[in-house]
């Protein structure tokens, strides 16, 4: 029997990329075709149930479409069940009360519940303020079976809200802790027999999300219990480090980025991480880059983390400029203020106003 | 600050060279070629090492220098600063990677840490450009220059350092715009104070979003609370079906108890009546036909007795004519013959043959029958006219006599009929024999009524056995109170469902408008991200401003001061009493004062200017060098002098010369 562990879905979150407001709605669309997506390959693979441990909604933001369509999608895949585990960012139960729910939608509840499918036993329980610190205790699992474990919070070795005591859960004949809360694949031990895995999200939304992204499918028979974590995602996020130190022009800044980026493809969202020492009277205009690097990427965002370099000379020169940028550098602004500063004075200077 | 020697190992085409500088005054003449400029540039790079290798030949002094035969280059220069003799050791190679640098202090010679490899910058404050453009003033020195408004205002290549005083204005006038542009200083103009206009509108609105949540959480409270109501109210109805059901049953109890009741009370009243009328008639009521005897009797003696008085009045009384049964009968023949033949004259005519003939036939069977009966009555009443009247008198007391016994049995009969049934009152006429009979028909009526209500009684209580055979049912509340509060619960339910429907309808609403508020958030952040970013720009501008004005403030203070006073120092030192009085006007522009005017430089000679020009440069490195005096090195600047000039230039060199020391490089004679 095959069966799909995804969680962290976010859908209708908000887009923590900067995306123009064109685009972050795109992604919005994508996130929940992605979801759809994934309805339809476990249907062509023939998955049993798909496990959703938390978070497919965000609340704050949820909109009442977006619950009909994941609905609609829901109860069009009849021979699947869908075990949804409500995650800290799924208060939506008040937007779901209003919607008939598909009779293969089945939720967990605040205490222990249990799905049995052959020799497969899927248990979860909403974890919530009231129940967090000893639900561990009331855990019925079977020896028999194989027992799978849904819940959605942080791993923590003491029990909490928003939090998955670890070794209270070891030794429980656990073969498989499906979890939600971390957006990025991560598995690991539990005991001898059992690990714990966190299948990430579907797709990123930030750029503190980069990586590959997806959920896991697992696959039991008589013998136990395998999962694989299946890349899933339509877009990738890339946080890429360009070093524009000695640098001082656009062009070599563009074509050193481009050499960074080369193995990235062009439908993925990539935010170039400017760092480095620079000269104050280097030319470097982000918004220029952005642009020359648009055409490359599905987004693109350039984020200046360079800092000046303020040789020596400038310390002795008796020029305007010099006393200018000593007095600056003596002055008690941060270091970023202080080179926002001196950029904005070289330029005044200059009579450069495209850069000011 | 005095440099004493220099050894010069290889530097450009200078190759173990050794100079011994004067205190004051070191002239060298050397012919073209020998190596003035590369001397100057040797002295330079001893206090500040070579630059880094650039593409552009002309500015490549690492590559210029480099001696022909390859190798390292470099050498030493020994000065006194601050009465401590130095030795700086320096040698070049391709790349700075492969520079020494040494420092020693004389005398012993021993390895010295007072400076580092920057010991220019450390010594002179003043980094390398600054110190060139300001101790070097080079051979092919443009003078030209000094005769533009600007720059011979500053006199020096060194001025060009301080010229972006004069870009102050030009920048400041650029921030401010740009300042303005984000937020004006005036009123409230400027894209700030529109992001914030819009940022208040979005605010506003999310703040009514915020509302909204208010409103829904309300809204979902009241439907609640509508829910619960709505509940409680099907709870109260259900509870008063139940009573109503339970009231139902007990007025049904009553109901048939009371009508059991109404029919026992009725069937005692019929009872009662029954008894009644039959105490009247102790051996009980007359039956009808005696009843009719009796009054057969009756009709018999008044009949007999109006005969007899009739007889008894006319003397011989008519003998009344006995009346014959059937002595009408005729008629009874011949009317329904009559018809009975025309119908069947009819039925014939109408093609209807057997019904004819039968009616036709029966008809006048009914004709002939009548017609004979007829006949025989008149026969008979002929024989009667035809009797005597004598006969008939004694007939008449015959009849008289017979008819007062007939009379007489009759009255018997009556009696007998009066004492058979026990009667008060012998029945006398016809009202009597009425009363009888109605008592008669009464009775029988009471006797049927009361057997019909029996029969009710009976059946009802079959009916209603269960009913009637419950207890007594408790006083309970009237079935339509009951009803009237099913009913009000009724509207209150309906009411209270409608009202839940409304806050379903405001519910979606609501939540539409909620729907609505990431769109305004995002927009909201997005405008507060270009708010704050404008807000933090505009400080970074404010204070570039700020800064800029106090380094124009600190640059004038530092340097412009001191250097109007050395300026004014050096004047006062070459100018004779016949020389016009010379100051620098607000630009920094020495300007000769003749005849109480202000003029230009450019309108006195050109010798006048370049000893005005030497001054203006001591002036600038004096006020550059407030620490450090250096030296000044002048390469054959004077080319362009005649020989008038020259000599007071040469004159001046002499003078200036006891102020700093002064390397003097010539390649003619005639201008040493």
């Amino acid at each position: 029997m095959k069966i799909i562990h995804c969680a962290d879905i976010h859908l209708d979150a908000k887009m923590e990329s900067s995306l123009p407001q064109q685009k972050a709605q795109e992604r919005h669309y994508e996130l929940l075709l992605q979801f759809e997506r994934m309805i339809d390959y476990a249907k062509a693979n023939e998955v049993r149930v798909v496990m959703i441990a938390g978070d497919l909604f965000d609340s704050t933001r949820l909109q009442s479409g977006t619950v009909r369509r994941v609905l609609d999608a829901i109860a069009a895949a009849r021979e699947i069940d869908f075990l949804y585990l409500q995650g800290n960012h799924d208060e939506g139960r008040r937007l779901l009360e209003d919607f008939t729910l598909p009779d293969n939608l089945k939720l967990f509840q605040e205490t222990w519940t249990s799905f049995t499918y052959d020799n497969v036993r899927i248990t979860g329980a909403v974890l919530g303020r009231e129940n967090c610190l000893d639900i561990y205790d009331s855990l019925q699992t079977d020896p028999d079976k194989i027992n799978l474990v849904v819940l959605h919070g942080q791993t923590a070795a003491q029990a909490g809200e928003d939090r998955i005591c670890l070794p209270r859960l070891k030794n429980r004949n656990i073969r498989y802790l499906a979890l939600g809360h971390l957006h990025s694949y991560r598995q690991a031990p539990l005991d001898e027999e059992g690990v714990y895995c966190y299948a990430g999200c579907l797709e990123g939304r930030g750029f503190d999300e980069c990586g590959e992204k997806g959920f896991v499918l697992l696959e039991t028979d008589e013998k136990g219990l395998t999962s694989q974590f299946m890349p899933f995602a339509k877009r990738k996020l890339h946080d890429i480090g360009v070093d524009i130190s000695g640098l001082d022009r656009m062009h070599g800044i563009a074509d050193r980025m481009k050499e960074a980026a080369a193995q990235i493809s062009s439908e993925d969202l990539v935010q170039f991480t400017l760092q480095g020492e620079v000269s104050p009277e280097a030319d470097i205009d982000p918004a220029f880059l952005q642009k020359a690097m648009e055409s490359f990427f599905y987004f693109v965002r350039i984020k200046d983390e360079s800092c000046l370099h303020i040789d020596g000379a400038y310390r002795y020169d008796r020029s305007l400029k010099g006393t200018f940028i000593r007095m600056v550098l003596d002055s008690d602004k941060s270091d970023k203020e202080k080179e926002q500063m001196i950029l904005c004075g070289l330029a005044a200077l200059k009579g450069e106003k495209h850069k000011l | 600050m005095k440099l004493l020697t220099c050894h010069i190992e290889n530097f450009g085409v200078l190759s173990g060279y050794d100079l011994r500088f004067d205190e004051n005054l070191t002239v060298i003449f050397e012919a073209n070629g020998f190596g003035k400029t590369t001397l100057a540039a040797f002295i330079k790079s001893m206090f500040y090492g070579m630059p880094r290798a650039v593409k552009n030949p002309a500015k490549n002094e690492r590559k210029k220098y480099m001696p022909w035969q390859g190798g390292r280059y470099g050498g030493n220069l020994q000065f006194e600063e601050n009465g401590k003799q130095y030795r700086i050791e320096r040698f070049f190679g391709q790349t700075p990677r492969q520079d020494s640098f040494a420092l020693y202090t004389l005398d012993p010679l021993t390895k010295s840490a007072d400076y580092t490899e920057n010991i220019g910058l450390e010594l002179f404050q003043l980094d390398v450009e600054s110190y060139e453009k300001s101790t070097y003033m080079p051979q092919n020195y443009d003078s030209s220059v000094f005769s533009t408004d600007m720059i011979s205002a500053k006199l020096t290549d060194l001025a060009e350092e301080t010229a972006d005083i004069g870009q102050y204005e030009k920048a400041v006038a650029l921030l401010k715009e740009k300042r303005s542009a984000l937020m004006s200083y005036r009123g409230s103009g400027g894209k700030i104070e529109r992001d914030r206009t819009k940022l208040r509108q979005l605010e506003e609105a999310i703040g009514e979003g915020a509302g909204i949540r208010e409103k829904i959480e309300a809204a979902e409270h009241e439907k609640e609370r509508l829910a619960a109501e709505i509940k409680e109210a099907e709870n109260k109805i259900r509870e008063i079906r139940e009573e109503i059901s339970r009231a139902g049953e007990t007025e049904l109890i009553r109901t048939a108890r009371k009508r059991q009741q109404e029919l026992q009370e009725e069937t005692e009243e019929l009872k009662a009546s029954l008894e009644t009328l039959l105490a009247c008639y102790p051996r009980g009521l007359p039956r009808e036909e005696d009843l009719t005897a009796v009054s057969d009797c009756l009709d018999q003696i008044l009949r007999l007795e109006g005969l007899a008085e009739t007889l008894t009045g006319e003397e011989t009384p008519e003998p009344a004519p006995e009346k014959k049964k059937g002595s009408r009968l005729y008629l009874v023949f011949m009317f329904a013959g009559l018809p009975l033949l025309l119908a069947g004259v009819f039925c014939l005519y109408g093609h209807y043959n057997l019904p004819g003939i039968c009616c036709f036939a029966a008809g006048a069977a009914a004709v002939l029958i009548g017609n004979f009966l007829n006949f025989k009555r008149m026969s008979r009443r002929f024989q009667e006219l035809q009797q005597p009247k004598e006969t008939k008198k004694a007939l008449a007391e015959v009849q008289l006599r017979t008819w007062r016994q007939q009379s007489g049995e009759y009255q018997e009969q009556i009696e007998d009929f009066a004492v058979h049934y026990g009667l008060d009152v012998t029945p006398k006429n016809r009202a009597d024999i009425l009363r009888l009979r109605d008592d008669l028909h009464r009775k029988a009526q009471l006797k049927e009524q009361l057997d019909k209500k029996e029969g009710q009684l009976t059946r009802f209580q079959e009916e209603n056995r269960q009913l009637l055979s419950q207890a007594n049912p408790a006083g309970s509340t009237d079935l339509q109170t009951l009803k009237d509060r099913e009913n009000t619960l009724h509207k209150e339910r309906d009411e209270a469902f409608r009202a839940m429907t409304a806050q379903e309808s405001r519910l979606k609403e609501l939540q539409k408008e909620l729907e609505a508020l990431p769109q305004l958030e995002d927009e909201r952040d997005f405008w507060q991200a270009s708010y704050e970013a404008d807000r933090k720009y505009l400080e970074i501008l404010d204070g570039t401003i700020a800064l800029l004005a106090k380094a124009k403030e600190k640059l004038d203070m530092d340097y412009i001061a001191p250097l109007r006073e050395r300026f004014s120092h050096y004047i006062e030192l070459i100018l004779k009493e016949e020389d016009f009085p010379v100051f620098l006007n607000q630009n920094l522009e020495p300007m000769p004062e003749q005849a109480g005017e202000a003029r230009a430089l450019t309108s006195f000679s050109r010798g006048y200017a370049d000893i005005i020009s030497i001054c203006m440069r001591f002036a600038l490195v004096d006020a550059l060098f407030p620490q450090t005096r250096p030296f000044m090195i002048l390469d054959d600047p004077f080319v362009n002098l005649d020989d008038a000039h020259m000599k007071e230039a040469l004159s001046l060199l002499r003078r200036l010369s006891g102020e700093k020391q002064v390397i003097y490089l010539v390649c003619s004679s005639s201008r040493c």
